[in-house]
């Protein structure tokens, strides 16, 4: 009876760790990805005024639209707020999938940006110049609005905005650099 | 060393400078583990395999040309093989083919960069020299090379030219020769045969203009 109780916890302690090596493993793989809920991370908006943007898309050529957005004095913030409304106008325009704008951070410097995805902005079957067109409707929004930070990344659950094409382990200035 | 040695080593060397040919590596990209994006004639691989073998043919006509493929097909190659292979050949230019689903005939070129992508570097810092700044080894030959793409504007009634644009794509990183990324739109495999003519055209300016 002993025996068979021992041999009960072996049996259990062998499956639990098992099951606990798979998650593990799974988590290092990236196959479970653990995120906090948005609404759990979002700080309450300090010193927001509303104030008019303008936000660029690019559809052919150039449009703008002005809408209303809760200004922070915290850029990071602004810039979550100004990203998110060029995804939903991108959305409109061409019916693609809905991506929001998990978290804006600053570095330490002020230098960069760094904007986190829930997924890919970029359609996989489009041009380079199709996703370019995307990337700098970002920048073009981020740079008429008065933000300062001269680089951006993008990330995708922490890893650099994964694309066949163009390569996101590099910041993007926010200068115009089509023109350049 | 008697004077008929010294000449025939001259007219030896001579030779040989003479049948330096102008060596062009052509990367057709997408493979049968990565056949690319999807067209409505099938997968971008076939696409660029198809106009490589064609490219190849009208550059050879050129005797002072030659046209290498970066791999076979059935072949897998990682970008930094690519990059290697090129490198280690010390090919004059490289070409990375590439299409996607148009309408339009479309003819887009872009050339690498990282300079205007990267904060400044710290100089007080050692660092390696990175795949991403591989680029600067040849950055004036290749802004040089970009200026014979503008000849393409006399094809402006036929085909949407766009660039030649500097950006960091990644079927150029690591390459350390001068080198162009061509994306070319289409809907069927014939479509292929339209951007021939004036792709090689250009490639064989090049070359006569970089041999002179």
């Amino acid at each position: 009876m002993r025996m068979n109780r021992s041999c009960k916890y072996a049996v259990f302690l062998t499956i639990f760790c098992g099951v606990l090596g798979f998650v593990y493993y799974a988590w290092q793989q990236r196959w479970i990805i653990v995120t906090i809920p948005a609404g759990l991370v979002t700080k309450p908006c300090t010193n927001c005024t509303k104030k008019r943007a303008q936000i660029f898309y690019f559809c052919n050529k150039w449009e703008h639209e002005n809408i209303e957005i809760l200004w922070s004095e915290n850029e990071a913030q602004t810039a979550q707020q100004l990203i998110q409304a060029v995804l939903l106008l991108l959305s409109e325009n061409a019916s693609t999938k809905k991506i929001a704008v998990e978290q804006v951070l600053t570095s330490a410097n002020n230098q960069q940006l760094l904007v986190f995805f829930d997924k890919s902005p970029l359609p996989k079957n489009v041009s380079i110049r199709a996703k370019l067109m995307i990337i700098e409707s970002f920048l073009k929004t981020l740079r008429e609005n008065g933000i300062k930070a001269p680089f951006i990344y993008f990330l995708v659950h922490n890893q650099p905005l994964p694309d066949a094409h163009l390569d996101f382990s590099l910041a993007w200035p926010i200068q115009d650099f089509v023109e350049n | 060393m008697s004077l008929k040695n010294l000449a025939f080593i001259l007219l030896l060397f001579c030779f040989v400078v003479r049948a330096k040919k102008f060596t062009i590596i052509l990367s057709p990209e997408g493979d049968s583990a990565n056949p690319g994006r999807s067209l409505p004639d099938g997968f971008e691989c076939g696409f660029t395999r198809q106009y490589a073998e064609l490219l190849k043919e009208a550059l050879e006509q050129d005797e002072t040309i030659r046209a290498i493929m970066s791999h076979e097909v059935g072949e897998q190659v990682s970008q930094y093989e690519k990059a290697s292979f090129a490198n280690r050949l010390e090919a004059d230019l490289y070409i990375s083919i590439n299409f996607y689903s148009s309408e339009k005939p479309s003819l887009s070129i872009y050339y690498y960069t990282s300079s205007l992508f990267e904060p400044p570097a710290d100089s007080s810092r050692l660092e390696l020299f990175s795949t991403t700044k591989a680029y600067a080894l040849c950055d004036k030959q290749t802004k040089k090379m970009a200026q014979y793409w503008q000849l393409l504007n006399s094809y402006q009634a036929q085909l949407y030219i766009n660039g030649p644009i500097p950006l960091p794509v990644k079927q150029l990183e690591g390459i350390a020769i001068p080198a162009f990324v061509l994306e070319l739109g289409a809907q069927k495999i014939t479509d292929v045969y339209r951007y021939v003519q004036p792709v090689s055209e250009i490639l064989k300016k090049n070359a006569h203009e970089q041999k002179l």
